[in-house]
């Protein structure tokens, strides 16, 4: 195996994979797969839950001679980021040992047999579906936020992707907040898959292309592209009704506020907020006010007259200020609007210009 | 004269659709001024009434819903009384469909039998979403699952009676549970020298979490500074309180917190309905005085008026102000039905209910003329000769005696009653001729085998004929040593055996 290519293209696409290379020590799944064919090079990573194909076909790949190798993912990475971008790097294999040089740099690294590289083994896919790259990235993001992260109940550690009848629900909850997000036009059959927080990230950016491929397996979501595959294994369990939480109440109470603004009340509030629950209240009527719950053990308070339009009955309705400005921090609109069901019931919370995006938040007994 | 003849008649209910015997249910009408003592409150105040009972007591059910355990119950109950072929008014006063509600009474019976199933049947499938999700954390999943409970238990109203024995089980549980909260909120109270208030901000909704003591640690520094010892025993005490919470909290599948909010708007509901209930009470009690005293000379008036009484309040339950009559209309009815129930639960003898009626209007004619005929009486009260002559016979009243009464007369001792002048079903007069034949028997035998000191000796002996007494005692008696007693006694026996009634008398004493 002999080849030369630009080292920042290199370097981008090694640091896509040294990222999924499992970092334990002594372990085929911290190597990465590399191969070269006649204009192509292929590298793949994988740590037992998620596996990356990535493919490079670009000018300054040169093969000179073809094959398949395994080296350490991350020092592999971190010599070719070390290295100029603008200069070529050349890989050969001599001796068992993967000889990098770059000008007049060396580096010689110990090789693994493609052999023992474990790839994951996938069956025929379950069901398949397209959907637009830029919304699949944008909402699953700001809805990622919600994600529990080590939660008991194992399946709210992930998001829930959900088509039905030509429209993507990406859901994320950890049983106090929950977001999501409806992305229309979607072809493909309805399906249900819950992808873990930690593929979150990748999964959604993966794709180059205007349009993502997704392909569901029984245990395995794939996000197929040109430039690779990306897999991740799926949680399993059952998600909660979500459907059920983003019905709207019967006699709503709506509040309409300047985001940047009640975000930046939020977060003034919260400094007096007790350091446990960090429990802030509306007080809604005629005035709106923003203060401190009254739990703190200190007697700290705090209170603020926000903007805002509101319509309905008086009452007061606590949250905790650290889920609400994560919600707001996550969405993008200047305006929102924040639906109260009583001060027990969920509270919704959605950009008023961007209705694909709602937010439900459970509210805290004050 | 005229007489006044009182007749229980059943309200007759026109049985319309659904659509037509719906009807809305407004919010909570404001609580009506108390118009005060004597006086009677309007319609419209009634109506007010009426309305805030209804709804208080959906607000009951709502809040009760914290509580599977107390639901299933509730259910249980309610299933029971409609597979046992009762009117299905005694399961469920009324159902709501779509936006309409619905009396019992006032649509077929089969028709409201299959919605109260149908109802039933969708508050068991949420019960079983619930039983589903095993950790019975607060979050919007379970809040969610929850109000859907809610929202369906809102859609009926079980019978008073069926709602309060759960609600009373209900009550229970909450009282006991926010003892156990307050027993800790005072425990940590007292421990860490806090007023109350503040330890329960800083318990939080941690009521039975293991957190509470790390939080107890950091919140307040004292307990740095504890000896190892002291800190122990902190830590152990809280944890027993905490136990006995999680131990009233496990039956019911929700959290403390939960079931805690649950319960304070338990008893917010349950003022309401107190407070409504008790103003209908009070101002209505005029109704139960005015048939009291129809009612007066039939029995003991403080009795009657406690039925009355009873009779006041299960009207007001049943009251129906959507129909829009006033309450004296159902009042009435139900305070007659229970002050009769009463007077024909005190007779032995029970008559059929309209025969009671009757029974009043011959006792009016017979205390104004006692010696009236019976053809006389017919023709006053307008009832048939042949039922005046049956009924006659009870005029005097059906009730038994005590066998344990006294005589009342002059010249009777307090002692002498009934019981002095019955038989005494135990005593057997075969048995007693028996005994005094065989009593005569055993005398002749021994008088005749037996002589002087031998005699006395065996008789005092075996108490034949005087009380049983010892050798020792006879010994006194007669001037003789016990041992001497004794061998008399054996010579006596000896005398006995050789004799020729010795058969007769073994056969005798077995």
């Amino acid at each position: 195996m002999k080849f030369s290519i630009n080292a920042s293209v290199f370097a981008s696409v090694l640091k896509q994979c040294a990222r999924v290379a499992s970092r334990k020590g002594g372990t085929a799944e911290t190597h990465v797969l590399i191969g070269v064919e006649a204009n192509e090079l292929t590298l793949i990573a994988q740590n037992g839950s998620q596996q990356i194909i990535r493919r490079v076909r670009t000018s300054s790949l040169v093969v000179e001679a073809q094959g398949h190798i395994c080296a350490a993912a991350q020092k592999m990475e971190q010599i070719v980021s070390a290295m100029p971008g603008d200069r070529d790097v050349k890989v050969s294999l001599s001796d068992e040992k993967l000889v990098i040089t770059c000008a007049r740099s060396r580096f010689s690294l110990a090789t693994m047999n493609v052999d023992s590289f474990p790839l994951i083994k996938v069956s025929t896919p379950v069901a398949e579906f397209k959907v637009n790259a830029a919304n699949l990235r944008d909402s699953g993001k700001s809805v990622a936020v919600c994600c529990a992260r080590e939660d008991v109940r194992q399946y709210l550690n992930g998001m829930l992707l959900d088509v039905r009848e030509g429209t993507l629900y990406l859901a994320a909850s950890d049983g106090h907040r929950m977001g999501v997000c409806r992305i229309e036009g979607v072809t493909g059959s309805d399906s249900q898959a819950i992808i873990p927080v930690a593929s979150v990230d990748d999964f959604l950016t993966f794709t180059t292309e205007s349009e993502a491929c997704i392909r569901l397996y029984p245990n395995l979501a794939v996000v197929v592209s040109d430039a690779g595959e990306f897999y991740t294994k799926l949680l399993e369990g059952k998600y909660p009704d979500y459907q059920r939480l983003l019905k709207k109440p019967s006699s709503p109470s709506t509040l309409k506020a300047n985001r940047p603004a009640l975000l930046a009340s939020a977060q003034r509030v919260a400094l007096m907020a007790d350091q446990r629950s960090f429990g802030i209240k509306f007080n809604l009527g005629r005035e709106i006010t923003l203060t401190t719950a009254a739990s703190d053990i200190e007697g700290n308070a705090a209170s603020e007259v926000i903007e805002g339009q509101y319509i309905g009955s008086d009452m007061e309705v606590g949250f905790s200020a650290r889920y609400l400005t994560d919600i707001l921090k996550t969405v993008t609109a200047e305006e929102v609007e924040i639906v109260f069901d009583g001060a027990t019931g969920g509270t919704h919370l959605s950009p008023t210009d961007c209705a694909q995006q709602s937010f439900v938040l459970m509210p805290m007994r004050i | 004269m005229s007489i006044a003849v009182t007749r229980t008649s059943k309200r007759k209910v026109q049985l319309g659709t659904i659509a037509e015997a719906g009807f809305d249910m407004p919010p909570l009408p404001a609580m009506p001024v108390d118009p005060g003592h004597g006086a009677i409150l309007s319609t419209e105040d009634q109506h007010a009434l009426g309305y805030r009972i209804m709804i208080s007591q959906i607000g009951l059910m709502t809040a009760m819903c914290a509580h599977t355990d107390v639901v299933s119950m509730l259910l249980a109950d309610v299933k029971e009384v409609l597979s046992s072929g009762a009117p299905v008014g005694q399961a469920l006063a009324l159902i709501k469909v779509g936006s309409k509600w619905v009396r019992a009474e006032s649509i077929p019976t089969d028709e409201f039998k299959a919605l109260a199933l149908r109802k039933i049947k969708s508050i068991e499938e949420a019960l079983a979403e619930i039983a589903e999700c095993e950790n019975a954390v607060s979050d919007l999943f379970s809040m969610a699952l929850r109000d859907e409970l809610a929202s369906r238990m809102a859609e009926i109203l079980p019978y008073d009676k069926i709602l309060f024995k759960a609600a009373d089980c209900f009550r229970a549980q909450c009282r006991d549970l926010e003892v156990e909260c307050r027993k800790l909120v005072g425990f940590l109270s007292s421990e860490l020298k806090l007023p109350r208030p503040k330890v329960k901000a800083m318990i939080g909704e941690a009521w039975v979490s293991a957190g509470l003591i790390s939080t107890v640690n950091t919140s307040v520094y004292e307990v740095a500074l504890y000896p190892a010892k002291a800190k122990k025993a902190l830590r152990d005490n809280l944890l027993s309180h905490q136990r006995a919470i999680q131990e009233i909290v496990r039956q019911s599948s929700s959290s403390a917190g939960d079931l805690l909010a649950a319960w304070s708007a338990f008893n917010a509901q349950d003022r309401i309905l107190k407070g409504s209930v008790s103003l209908m009470y009070e101002r209505n009690r005029s109704l139960v005085e005015a048939l009291v005293k129809q009612y007066r000379h039939v029995g003991d008036e403080s009795q009657i008026r406690s039925a009355g009484d009873m009779g006041l309040l299960r009207a007001i339950y049943r009251f129906a102000p959507e129909m829009g009559y006033r309450f004296s209309t159902i009042g009435t009815q139900w305070i007659k039905q229970m002050i009769v129930r009463e007077l024909q639960q005190q007779d032995l003898i029970r008559l059929p209910e309209g025969s009671q009626a009757n029974l009043f209007a011959i006792r009016a004619v017979l205390s104004e003329n006692p010696n009236a005929s019976k053809a006389e009486i017919a023709q006053i009260t307008g009832l048939k000769p042949d039922d005046v002559a049956n009924l006659l016979y009870f005029v005097g009243g059906t009730g038994g005696i005590s066998l344990d009464a006294t005589f009342q007369d002059a010249g009777s001792s307090e002692t002498e009653g009934l019981h002095e002048v019955l038989a005494d079903s135990n005593s057997q007069f075969e048995t007693h001729v028996d005994e005094e034949d065989s009593a005569a028997f055993v005398e002749r035998a021994l008088k005749e085998t037996l002589t002087g000191r031998h005699l006395d000796i065996v008789c005092a002996q075996f108490g034949i004929g005087m009380p049983e007494q010892s050798l020792k005692e006879i010994g006194a008696r007669l001037g003789m040593s016990m041992e001497r007693v004794r061998q008399v006694r054996e010579e006596a026996i000896v005398k006995l055996k050789s004799s020729k009634y010795f058969d007769d008398l073994m056969t005798l004493w077995g």
